[in-house]
C-alpha cells in the first residue's frame, strides 16, 4: 500500500511544496520542513578520527596475523615483451622462501606496459621475499612499443593490442542540436587545443591484502573499495579448489584511499588466497610504491580540440569537440559530459576515440573523464571571454539556468559573493609588476544516482537503549560510519552516541554497494532510515500497548519517546528500550522505494573560484585560494562533506598544477614512479579553502541525501587554468601548468 | 637490498681504519638519507657499512673568530638552526633550511649531504643501465630530461644535487678529509669535481676516505641562498644561487656567484662576478649579472626553461644583498 505524503523542496529563494507516495513500511522525506535534530544542526565529528589518529583503527596494511608470510611482485620491465618465465629453482631456494607461483598459465605471455605482474615470492620476511623475486629467470623477447599517443595514430606505429591503436576506428559522436546551424549563428568563434596529464591515483594505503584461511573457509582483508566484488572474485579465481562464495569473508574496516582504483580482487588477491591454501599459512602481500604507480591505475590523459560559437553577448550557439583520450593499453574513457550539461547550449558535437599507448591501464578516478572535460571547457569559455572583453564570471553565468533542483545559476552567485569576484577581477593580463594575480571559476556536476536495491540495513535495538545499524558496505575513507549514525540518530529521535554502525565485512551478510560513483550516501541512507523506522515501529507497538494508543500516535525526539495525542504521556528512549527485557528487536530493509517525482534529478551541482598568483620571471604558480560552493542534496553530515571537499580539491591543484606521469621516450618506463618526481601537494602548496555548502532539497531518496566524492573534483583545475589565464593574459593549454610551460607561453607571447 | 654488515664505528680514526681493511665494499653511514635508498634500489652495493653516526668527535659547530668549523655528522636541522651560521654565514643557513624534508633534515649530516649522488631518474632507476652506473651512455641527454643539467654536461647530464654545496662553494669553504695517509683539505672548490674529469663519484674523495668536518675560513661577505622549486613543501633544486658579495655600501669590493641544480658540480657564474666586481649595485647591474651568469648556458630538449630561471635567481640574489 502507497501512502501520499506532502513535503517541502528546492534551496533558499526557489522552494515548492509536492506530494508524493511511498509504501507503509517506508518512510517519508525529510524535506525542508522537516523538524531536524542532529542533520545541520549538530555538527558530529567523524566517529573514528580518534581511532585513525592513534593507530588503533587497523588498516589492511596493519593486518599481521600469526605465522604470516609476506609475498612480492615481480613485473615486467619493458613496455612490450613477449615473456616466458624459465627457471624459479634458484628463488626457491633462497633463505626463507615458501613458494613462487606465476600470474600468467605457464609463466609466459606479452606484457603490453612496463610493470604487467610476472610472478609472486611468498617468504617468512618481507626482504627474504623480495630478494627471491629477483632471483625468478624470466625470458624476455622485447618488443617495439610505442608511448607518444600522437606517434601511437600513426598506422606504421607499433600496435599495442590487436586490432588498431585507435579506438573505436570510426569516432563515437554524441550530438544535440544541429552543430552546424550553431556555429552559422555565431557572431564569434575560438578555437584551442587542450591537453591533460596522466595522473596516478598514488593512495596512501597501497593496494593489497592478507588472506588466511581456516578449513575451507577463507578470509581476506582487503584495501577495496568493493568487498563484495572482492569475495565474487576470490571465489571464482578459485573455484578449481571447490571455493564457494560462502566460504569467502572479506573484511575492509579502514582504507588509505582509493579514488576509483581500488574495486576488483586484483589477480595477487587471487595469487595470496592461493598461496595461503597450498602452504597452510596466512599471506600478505600489500604492493610497493614502485608498482602500485606503475600498474594499479589512473587518470587517463585527454588531447580536447575544442570549437566554441557564440553571440556577442556571450550566449553560446555552438560546441563542438574532438577528443583523444589515452588511457594506456587498456580502458576507455570520455570527456563528454562536462562539454553538453556544465553550461546551456543547443547545438553540440563530441567525437572521440581511445589512442592506447604501451602504459599502465587506466582505472575510475574520482569523476572519470570529468576533470579533463571541465578543463577543456573552462578553458575555451575563458578565451571566448577574452576574445569578446568580457569578465568570464558574467560569461558563465550568462550560460548556465537552473531548476527547483538545479541550483547552480545560485551556487555561481553565492561563490562570487563569498570570493569577492567583482573586487578581484580585472581585465585579462592586465597587472603591471612581475607578480601577477588572476581569479577564474568554473562550474560542477555529477549524477550521484541511489542503487534503489543496493543496500540491505539491519538495526537492532537493544534493552540498554543501544542500537546497532549494520550494512555490507566499507567506508572509502568518506566518513561512511558517520553519516550512518547521524542518519539512524535523527530518524530514531536519540543521540548519535547510542549507535554503533557495522560495515566492512561480507560475514555481516547484508548486501552493501561498492564505494564508487558518488553513490553510497544515496544508496545506503534511504535504507537505513527505513531499517530504523521498521525497527522503532515495533518498540512503539509495545509502548502503545501499555500507552492505550496506536503506534502511529508515537514518536521520540532528543531520547523522549512521546504520545503525540497526549504530551503527558512520555518516557526516556532508554526506559522504552528497557521494556524489551532479555530481548531485542531487529529489523532489516532491503532497498528503498524512489518517490519518483517529476523533476527531481540525481545531480549535485556546484562552482568554484580559484586564485593565482604567478611570478612572471621563474613561472611558477601559486593557487593561494580556493572557495568551493557545492551541494550533495540535503547534506547529513556537514563536517565529513566539508573534508570531502578539501581532499578533492587538493587533488584539483595537483592536477592544475603538480602531478604528471612522465614517461620515459627511451625505453617506454614511467621515469618518475615515486614520491620524489612524482610532486604530489604537500601543505605549501594547498591553498587557503573556503568551503560553501548549500542544501538542496530533493526528494530524490527519503533522506534527500547525494553523493560528494567526485563533484567538488571536477572543477578544481579549470578553475585555476582560468585564473592563470586571467593573471597573465595568455593561456596555458596543457595540464600541469608547470614553471617550464609558464616561462615558455610568456616568451611566445612577448615574441 | 642486498645483506651487509654493519660496523659502529667509535673514532674518525676507526672509521677509517675499518675503511681500509682491505674489503672494496665498504661504505660510511650517516644519516643514511641518500645510501639507503641506494642500497634499496639496487644502485649501490655494499657488503660493510661503517656507522658513524654516533662518533661524538665529529657532531660540532664551532664558530670562533669569525671562522666556521662544522662537524660531518651534524644534523642539517642543525646547522639550519645555529644563530651564529644564520649571522656570519646565512646562505649556509637558508640552503640547510631548505634541503629535503623536515625528516631529512633531522636525520641527514652535511657530510652525507656534499656525498649525495645525483637524483637524475635514469641514474635512480636500475632498469637503466647508464654512463654513471658504468653503463654507456648518458639517457638524459636524448631522454627526458626538463631538471638536467644546462652547463658542463658532457658526458652525463645530472645536476648536483646538493643545497648545502651550493653555498659552501660561495663562501669559499674547505673540506676536511681523513684517509689512510692523514688528514687533508681540500677547497670546496676543487672538491666537487666535473664527469669530465671523473665520472664516478662527483668529487675528489676517494673511496678509502671521509669527510670529517667544513670549514669557512673568516671573511666579510653577505650570503645568501634562493633554491627554485617546484614544490615547496619536499622538492630538490631546479635551479638555486648562492651569492656572497663583500661590499662598501652598495659597491661590490669582491663577488662569489655560484649555481645550484643546473650542473653536475656547484657551478661559479664568474662572468657574473666580473660583472659585479667593484660596480655599484643597481637593478640593471643585478640583471646583467644574470644575463651573464646564464651566457654559457647550453639548453637540452626539456630544460630551456632553466636559462630565464636562473637568470632571474641571480638577479634577485644579488638585489637581496643590497636591501
Amino acid at each position: 500500500m502507497a501512502k501520499q505524503h506532502t513535503t517541502v523542496v528546492g534551496y533558499e529563494g526557489n522552494t515548492q511544496s509536492i506530494e508524493y507516495a511511498i509504501p507503509e513500511n517506508e518512510t517519508g522525506l525529510w524535506g525542508a520542513n522537516f523538524d531536524y535534530s542532529i542533520v545541520g544542526k549538530k555538527n558530529i565529528p567523524r566517529l573514528d578520527a580518534v581511532e585513525k589518529v592513534t593507530g588503533k583503527a587497523k588498516y589492511s596494511y596493519d593486518i599481521n596475523r600469526p605465522n604470516m608470510l609476506h609475498a612480492v611482485v615481480l613485473t615486467c620491465p619493458y613496455a612490450h615483451a613477449h615473456f616466458e618465465v624459465t627457471d624459479t629453482s634458484e628463488a626457491e631456494k633462497m633463505p626463507g622462501v615458501k613458494s613462487i607461483e606465476v600470474f600468467d598459465e605457464g609463466g609466459k605471455g606479452t606484457a603490453r606496459f612496463a610493470g604487467w605482474l610476472i610472478a609472486m615470492a611468498a617468504a617468512e620476511t618481507i626482504q627474504q621475499a623480495r630478494d627471491a623475486a629477483r632471483k625468478i629467470k624470466v625470458n624476455y623477447k622485447v618488443l617495439p612499443f610505442v608511448i607518444d599517443p600522437d606517434e601511437a595514430m600513426d598506422d606504421a606505429s607499433p600496435r599495442v593490442n590487436r586490432g588498431g591503436n585507435v579506438n573505436p576506428p570510426e569516432a563515437r559522436a554524441r550530438d544535440r542540436g544541429d552543430v552546424d546551424q550553431g556555429f552559422q549563428e555565431a557572431e564569434v568563434i575560438v578555437e584551442g587545443v587542450y591537453t591533460t596529464q596522466v595522473q596516478t591515483h598514488s593512495c596512501l594505503e597501497t593496494h593489497g591484502c592478507v588472506a588466511e584461511w581456516n578449513g575451507d573457509e577463507v578470509t581476506v582483508w582487503h584495501s577495496t573499495q568493493g568487498i563484495w566484488s572482492v569475495a565474487g572474485g576470490i571465489a571464482s579465481g578459485l573455484k578449481d579448489l571447490g571455493l564457494q562464495q560462502n566460504n569467502v569473508r572479506v573484511i575492509t574496516q579502514y582504507m588509505g584511499g582509493g579514488f576509483g582504483s581500488k574495486f576488483g580482487p586484483e589477480p595477487f588477491g587471487v595469487l595470496c588466497a592461493l598461496v595461503a591454501k597450498k602452504v597452510g599459512r596466512p599471506v600478505k602481500m600489500m604492493l610497493d610504491r614502485y608498482t602500485d604507480t606503475v600498474y594499479a591505475g589512473n587518470k587517463p590523459g585527454s588531447k580536447m580540440y575544442v570549437k566554441l560559437g557564440a553571440k556577442k553577448d556571450g550566449k553560446l550557439t555552438a560546441i563542438h569537440v574532438k577528443a583523444y583520450n589515452y588511457p594506456g593499453h587498456s580502458g576507455g574513457s570520455s570527456v563528454a559530459i562536462p562539454f553538453m550539461e556544465h553550461y546551456d547550449c543547443e547545438n553540440i558535437r563530441i567525437e572521440e576515440q581511445n589512442v592506447m599507448t604501451n602504459a599502465g591501464a587506466s582505472r575510475a578516478f574520482r569523476a572519470p573523464g570529468r576533470p579533463q572535460g571541465s578543463f577543456g571547457i573552462e578553458m575555451a569559455l575563458e578565451e571566448l571571454a577574452m576574445k569578446l572583453e568580457m569578465d568570464s564570471y558574467e560569461l558563465k553565468a550568462k550560460n548556465v539556468s537552473g531548476t527547483t533542483y538545479k541550483a547552480v545559476p545560485y551556487e555561481l552567485k553565492l561563490g562570487a559573493e563569498k570570493f569577492g569576484w567583482k573586487e578581484k577581477s580585472k581585465k585579462h593580463g592586465s597587472e603591471n609588476g612581475k607578480i601577477k594575480h588572476g581569479v577564474g571559476c568554473a562550474v560542477t556536476f555529477w549524477h550521484s544516482t541511489g542503487q534503489d536495491k543496493g543496500a540491505s540495513v539491519r538495526c537492532t535495538l537493544y534493552p540498554d537503549g543501544s542500537v546497532e545499524v549494520a550494512n555490507g558496505c566499507q567506508d572509502l575513507g568518506t566518513g561512511q560510519r558517520t553519516m550512518m549514525a547521524i542518519v539512524a540518530a535523527e530518524e530514531l529521535g536519540i543521540d548519535v552516541g547510542f549507535i554503533k554502525v557495522s560495515i566492512g565485512d561480507t560475514q555481516l551478510g547484508l548486501n552493501g554497494p561498492a564505494s564508487g560513483g558518488s553513490t553510497t550516501t544515496p544508496t545506503t541512507s534511504p535504507v537505513v532510515r527505513n531499517a530504523c523506522y521498521q525497527a522503532k515501529l515495533k518498540l512503539y507497538e509495545k509502548i502503545a500497548t501499555k500507552w492505550k494508543t496506536e503506534a502511529s500516535d508515537i514518536d521520540c525526539k532528543n531520547g523522549t519517546v512521546f504520545s503525540k495525542s497526549h504530551s503527558d504521556k512520555k518516557m526516556s528512549w532508554k526506559d522504552a528500550a528497557a521494556m524489551l527485557r532479555n530481548s531485542a528487536i531487529t529489523a532489516t530493509a532491503d532497498g528503498f522505494t524512489k518517490p519518483d517525482v517529476p523533476g527531481s534529478n540525481t545531480g549535485a551541482y556546484g562552482a568554484q573560484f580559484a586564485e593565482v598568483e604567478v611570478d612572471t620571471e621563474t613561472g611558477k604558480v601559486r593557487c593561494t585560494r580556493i572557495v568551493a560552493v557545492q551541494d550533495c542534496g540535503k547534506t547529513i553530515a556537514k563536517k565529513q562533506a566539508e573534508s570531502q571537499i578539501c581532499g578533492a580539491v587538493i587533488q584539483g591543484v595537483a592536477c592544475a598544477l603538480y602531478e604528471d606521469r612522465i614517461m620515459d621516450n627511451m625505453a617506454g618506463r614511467q621515469i618518475n614512479p615515486n614520491m620524489e618526481e612524482y610532486k604530489i601537494p604537500g601543505i605549501k602548496e594547498t591553498p587557503d579553502i573556503e568551503t560553501v555548502i548549500v542544501d538542496v532539497y530533493d526528494p530524490v531518496v527519503n533522506t534527500g541525501g547525494k553523493g560528494l566524492g567526485e563533484p567538488p573534483a571536477i572543477p578544481t583545475g579549470g578553475a585555476i587554468g582560468c585564473a592563470v589565464a586571467n593573471a597573465i593574459g595568455v593561456p596555458i593549454r596543457d595540464l600541469p601548468i608547470t614553471p617550464d610551460k609558464v616561462l615558455a607561453a610568456l616568451q611566445r607571447k612577448e615574441g | 637490498m642486498d645483506r651487509f654488515q654493519f660496523i659502529n664505528a667509535n673514532s674518525a680514526q676507526e672509521a677509517v681504519s675499518l675503511l681500509n681493511d682491505g674489503s672494496t665494499k665498504s661504505k660510511i653511514i650517516a644519516g643514511g638519507q641518500d645510501l639507503l635508498t641506494e642500497l634499496k634500489e639496487h644502485i649501490a652495493k655494499a657488503e660493510k657499512l661503517i656507522n658513524i653516526s654516533d662518533v661524538q668527535e665529529l657532531n660540532y659547530i664551532n664558530a670562533e673568530n669569525g671562522s666556521l668549523k662544522v662537524g660531518a655528522t651534524t644534523t642539517i636541522a642543525a646547522i639550519a638552526a645555529n644563530g651564529e651560521i644564520l649571522a656570519k654565514n646565512r646562505a649556509l643557513a637558508e640552503a640547510a633550511s631548505v634541503v629535503g624534508s623536515p625528516q631529512i633534515r633531522n636525520q641527514g649530516t652535511l657530510g652525507g649531504n656534499l656525498c649525495q649522488r645525483p637524483r637524475c631518474w635514469y641514474y635512480r632507476s636500475e632498469a637503466y643501465p647508464c654512463l654513471k652506473k658504468g653503463g654507456g651512455i648518458c639517457y638524459a641527454l636524448s631522454g627526458r630530461n626538463k631538471y638536467h643539467a644546462i652547463f658542463g654536461g658532457a658526458p652525463a647530464y645530472y645536476v648536483h644535487p646538493s643545497d648545502c654545496a651550493t653555498a659552501l662553494t660561495a663562501l669559499g669553504a674547505i673540506i676536511h678529509c681523513l684517509g689512510p695517509d692523514g688528514e687533508k683539505t681540500i677547497p670546496s672548490e676543487k672538491f666537487f669535481t666535473l664527469p669530465s674529469e671523473i665520472l664516478l663519484p662527483e668529487n675528489v674523495l676517494k673511496p678509502n676516505e671521509m669527510i670529517t668536518a667544513v670549514e669557512i675560513p673568516t671573511h666579510n661577505m653577505k650570503s645568501t641562498y634562493i633554491k627554485f622549486r617546484e614544490k615547496e613543501s619536499y622538492d630538490w633544486a631546479i635551479s638555486a644561487v648562492a651569492a656572497a658579495l663583500e661590499l662598501d655600501g652598495t659597491r661590490c669590493v669582491k663577488a662569489s656567484i655560484v649555481l645550484g641544480g643546473v650542473a653536475p658540480k656547484p657551478w661559479r657564474a664568474k662572468k657574473a662576478e666580473d660583472v659585479l666586481q667593484g660596480k655599484t649595485i643597481t637593478e640593471s647591474l643585478a640583471e646583467e649579472a644574470g644575463e651573464a651568469a646564464v651566457d654559457d648556458a647550453t639548453a637540452l630538449s626539456d630544460n630551456e626553461y632553466k636559462i630565464p630561471l636562473t637568470k632571474t635567481l641571480v638577479k634577485r640574489a644579488i638585489m637581496k644583498l643590497i636591501a
